[in-house]
């Protein structure tokens, strides 16, 4: 397993061993397996989800590319027809919300409290970020536009780009669905996190005697981040 | 639970009642909050015995519809309202949790020389989960049912049902939640806290079985969650992704949908070969022969039956070439299984086998396993399929492998399992005869079920009244079920009835071997009073000879004798009171 | 079989747990090759590129596009597991699982197996509507003679 850490010497470093457990590192290895087998379900639940947006767009390449042109905007400099801006900004967001989460994973390993507390902080900032951007930028223009699936779809030609009507719904229904997906994923991080952010502030010692439930936490939040990475190119950067 | 006051010296214990499990502490709070797996384990056992009892309901009702050819009982739309009933509730409330919530539960730990699962608080979660899913499902059969049948297919059930679909659906959506956190759990204790000594290959089969289980439910649950999340959405958020109208395709929900409910079929006949492993090998009193093979071949079952969904969609407008694909890989995933029906038979040769109830039930599942597994193998070849599909030869054949299958592996499991799990042994010519009515009505119920299906009766009907010539064979499968049923609720009886009783168990009632048997009955809270280091090979019955064999025995047949305490293991034996 | 004392009666057991720490800046690098990759995925995404013609299939350019934006997007999120998940450094019984996680998806693209092998055709609509996924009762559909009534062309 780990090799011993570099500096380690802050004080009492250790660990209470929940009643099954033999030893820390068993209880500790248990848990990081444990918090990948449940990010292998996630896999799998958007994994489908993948499966289904790849078979889609397969089958309707032009179609998709009309609607897709809804999520971008014009952009005519460097060469380029159209640039995704709320997609990129939200995409950055999320990286540096990843890495402010594994600065909080790392100083939780060195027992930093107002460290951890920090980090913690700045990625629930960019999250909400991410959640703003989203539900005030991205989602109210589709509404306006009368691109939400179902019996209020009837967008007018030049919104959907050229793009058939019927494809046109099966990628908003998809794009809804996914995106939708991943912001309650980014609610529930955010809760999560913030819940985290509170036990560090009491100084509870579930959280701040053992690095792991921090590290699970960081675990939870990469996977989000990296269902974003497949996500943005897949809806925001279709090729014409 | 009170024990009666023990007279006899010979035991070493320090006080009156033997501090166990059931009464470590009496409270409400204490069981529902309760980290205890065995605690769990036994409200899982209420639970699924209850729903067990709602699915039965609605398979009376469906044979009692079917014995007359015009169908006069119950309405076109109520009757699909009842078999989508039994179907959701048998599969995703029985059959998926039984035996890896009860005996998964309640002996994975105790196998592996643990004192708890790795996650005692995540198991009480998927209880609760359990509880809130089987309660939205079964508000939701209340309020008017789903007659698109459990497979939901669309666009039937996103467009045009007008039955209560969402609600079911958030049901089973919740119900695999709770499936996704036991597998989970059994994963992460599998191998991370096995005793002392306690290698890969000196794990009981039930285990190994347990294993591949979880690995099962673990890759394939979250893909019917998102794929019933969708059917939800598009009837609630009008996403048609599945809907013909916008171009979207409906097989690709049967894509989806098959993609883990092949896999969940394993899930539900895997536990119960790990239980038929333990029975053979306990009842014959002899090692599993090729015990590697049956481990690995649980694995195999576990990796191949993620390839083989497209053999439930032969008829579908599936591509014909995938089609010959699926069909190949269907073919060869049997080939572990059979492996495991020979290696059992191979057991069963020239051991001491002893006939008493648990080994009934194993025998009986060797058997109608195989006839289940055989007919698959009619339906896994594309071309009879095409004749077969949707008729009843289907209903026949999953019925013999989930009820001869699973549920004997379910009832063995209970009957073998009970003494340790309760401290009380029930009356065994019970239970044999139990198991031979439970035998004799299933083969009624279901064998004229292939017949029939072969002629062309179509499944999910409920009228056949162009075809009155087969009425005898529903008139015998319905007689059948009469059987089968009375055959299911007698246990019920003589089960409670044990607990009331005064025939309390030993550590090791059977002389079987297994660390479970080396505690006591029931075991205490921690299990086992000093974590064990396992130094003899699995299934080891050389050693046990001199006075397991003659213990066990005794204990059966000979009650009242007193047993002497072994003092090097951990065993509780107590003096039956006349 | 002997026993092996672990008393539970005590206090319980407190330990030290052995863990690696690492450097500020290696994470930092990786932010820093994330963030170009991205914007590298934006600016390629745009670019045009020209089909390539092998002698038994034709390889568009659209399609290169796609499997550039796929493997950035794939270094990306290898960079996020290993370094930020710690797959790099995790133990074995770790990297299994999280490898079984992605071994669990590549099962379902056997799903295209059966799109690529037959002519995937959309229904043809069958009612007046322009398509939408509304839920409708069987009531509201048309009858038999109605359909019938229709012109083959508007079936």
């Amino acid at each position: 397993m780990a090799s011993v850490a570099e500096d380690h010497g802050h004080g009492d470093m250790v660990v209470h061993v929940h009643h099954q457990f033999e030893n820390i590192d068993q209880q500790n290895e248990s848990y990081i397996v444990g918090m990948w087998c449940f990010l292998v379900t996630e896999i799998m639940f958007f994994g489908a989800l993948f499966i289904m947006y790849i078979l889609y767009r397969w089958n309707y390449q032009q179609d998709f590319y009309g609607a897709h042109l809804e999520l971008s905007q014009p952009f005519h400099m460097f060469g380029l027809q159209e640039f995704p801006i709320w997609g990129s900004i939200n995409t950055t967001a999320l990286l540096i919300s990843s890495f402010t989460m594994v600065m909080a994973v790392r100083a939780a390993q060195l027992r930093q409290k107002m460290v951890v507390l920090k980090n913690l902080g700045v990625t629930c900032v960019l999250a909400t970020l991410f959640l703003v951007i989203k539900f005030t930028f991205e989602w109210p223009p589709k509404f306006q536009h009368h691109l939400v699936p179902g019996p209020n779809f009837h967008p007018h030609a030049e919104v959907l780009h050229g793009a058939a009507p019927r494809a046109s719904e099966i990628f908003f229904s998809l794009y809804f669905a996914m995106t939708g997906l991943h912001a309650i994923h980014i609610i529930a991080g955010i809760g999560v996190i913030g819940a985290l952010m509170f036990l560090w502030n009491k100084g509870a010692t579930s959280v701040t005697e053992d690095y792991v439930p921090t590290e699970m936490i960081g675990l939870y939040w990469h996977f989000v981040d990296l269902v974003w990475i497949f996500l943005f190119p897949l809806f925001y950067l279709i090729p014409a | 639970m009170s024990a009666p006051a023990i007279e006899a010296s010979e035991l070493t214990a320090p006080h009156e009642e033997q501090k166990n499990y059931l009464n470590a502490d009496h409270t409400v709070a204490s069981w529902l909050l309760t980290g205890d797996h065995k605690r769990i384990a036994i409200m899982y056992l209420i639970s699924v015995s209850f729903f067990f009892m709602i699915g039965g309901i609605f398979a009376g009702l469906i044979r009692l519809e079917l014995i007359s050819p015009t169908g006069v009982l119950l309405e076109s739309e109520t009757y699909n309202k009842i078999f989508s009933a039994h179907g959701i509730v048998m599969i995703f409330l029985f059959l998926v949790p039984s035996i890896p919530a009860v005996f998964g539960n309640f002996l994975l730990p105790i196998m592996i020389g643990a004192r708890d699962l790795a996650f005692p608080r995540m198991n009480l979660a998927s209880l609760y989960v359990y509880w809130l899913g089987g309660g939205l499902i079964t508000l939701g059969l209340l309020t008017g049912g789903v007659d698109s049948g459990w497979t939901f297919y669309t666009p039937y059930s996103s467009l045009y049902s007008n039955s209560q679909v969402s609600l079911v659906i958030i049901g089973i959506f919740f119900a695999g939640f709770s499936s996704i956190m036991t597998g989970l759990n059994f994963i992460v204790t599998v191998h991370k806290m096995r005793a002392p000594g306690m290698t890969w290959f000196r794990l009981p089969l039930f285990v190994w079985s347990m294993y591949a289980t979880s690995v099962v439910m673990l890759l394939g649950t979250p893909v019917i969650a998102i794929t019933l999340l969708l059917v939800f959405a598009e009837r609630t958020l009008h996403l048609g992704v599945f809907s013909p109208e916008l171009g979207g395709d409906p097989v690709l929900f049967q894509h989806l949908f098959w993609f883990y409910s092949h896999p969940a079929v394993y899930i539900m006949i895997l536990p119960s070969f790990g239980v038929i492993s333990e029975l053979m090998a306990n009842f014959s009193r002899k090692r599993v022969f090729g015990y590697h093979f049956v481990a690995f071949s649980s694995l195999a079952i576990a990796g191949l039956g993620f390839l083989v969904w497209g053999h439930h969609m032969f008829v579908s407008s599936q591509s014909m070439y995938q089609g010959v694909v699926f069909s190949l890989v269907s073919f060869l995933v049997a080939v572990p299984s059979a492996v495991k029906v020979f290696n059992w038979t191979a057991t069963m040769y020239k051991g001491h086998i002893r006939l008493q109830t648990p080994m009934i039930y194993a025998i009986g599942f060797i058997g109608l396993f195989t006839v289940g597994g055989l007919t698959g193998l009619f339906l896994a070849c594309m071309g009879t399929d095409v004749h077969l599909t949707n008729t009843y030869f289907i209903v026949a054949h999953f019925h013999y492998v989930m009820v001869g299958g699973a549920m004997m592996g379910f009832l063995g499991a209970l009957h073998f399992w009970w003494p340790k799990m309760t401290g009380h042994m029930y009356n065994d010519t019970w239970g044999k005869f139990n198991a031979l009515l439970v035998f004799i009505g299933f083969n009624l119920t279901f064998f004229p079920q292939f017949i029939v299906g072969f002629l062309g009766m179509p499944r999910r009907y409920h009228y056949y009244y162009i075809a009155p010539e087969f009425t005898p064979y529903h008139i015998m499968s319905s007689a059948g079920a009469s059987a089968l049923a009375v055959g299911l609720i007698v246990p019920a009886f003589y089960l409670v009835s044990s607990l009331r009783g005064k025939r309390k168990a030993s550590a090791n009632p059977w002389g079987a071997h297994g660390l479970e048997w080396q505690t006591a009955s029931p075991p205490i809270t921690l299990n086992f009073v000093e974590t064990p280091i396992v130094t003899d090979e699995v299934y080891d019955f050389s050693h046990m000879d001199e006075y397991e064999q003659r213990r066990g025995t005794a204990e059966m047949t000979h009650p009242g004798e007193g047993l002497q305490q072994d003092k090097n293991l951990d065993i509780v034996g107590t003096k039956e009171d006349k | 079989m002997e026993g092996h004392s672990h008393h539970r009666a005590g206090p319980p057991s407190v330990q030290e747990p052995t863990f690696h720490v690492h450097s500020v800046g290696l994470y930092l690098w990786v932010l820093i090759r994330l963030v170009v990759l991205m914007v590298l995925t934006v600016v390629l995404a745009q670019v045009h590129f020209p089909d390539i013609d092998f002698r038994f299939f034709i390889l568009h350019g659209t399609m290169i596009n796609n499997l550039v934006a796929m493997a950035i997007a794939v270094t990306k999120g290898l960079l996020v597991m290993l370094f930020f998940m710690g797959y790099k450094y995790a133990t074995k019984l770790t990297k299994l699982w999280a490898a079984a996680g992605f071994v669990g998806f590549a099962l379902i693209f056997l799903v295209f197996g059966d799109y690529a092998t037959r002519k995937y055709e959309p229904t043809p609509r069958w009612t007046g509507d322009p398509g939408s996924a509304m839920m409708r009762s069987i009531k509201e559909s048309r009858t038999d003679e109605e359909f019938r009534a229709l012109p083959r062309g508007e079936r």
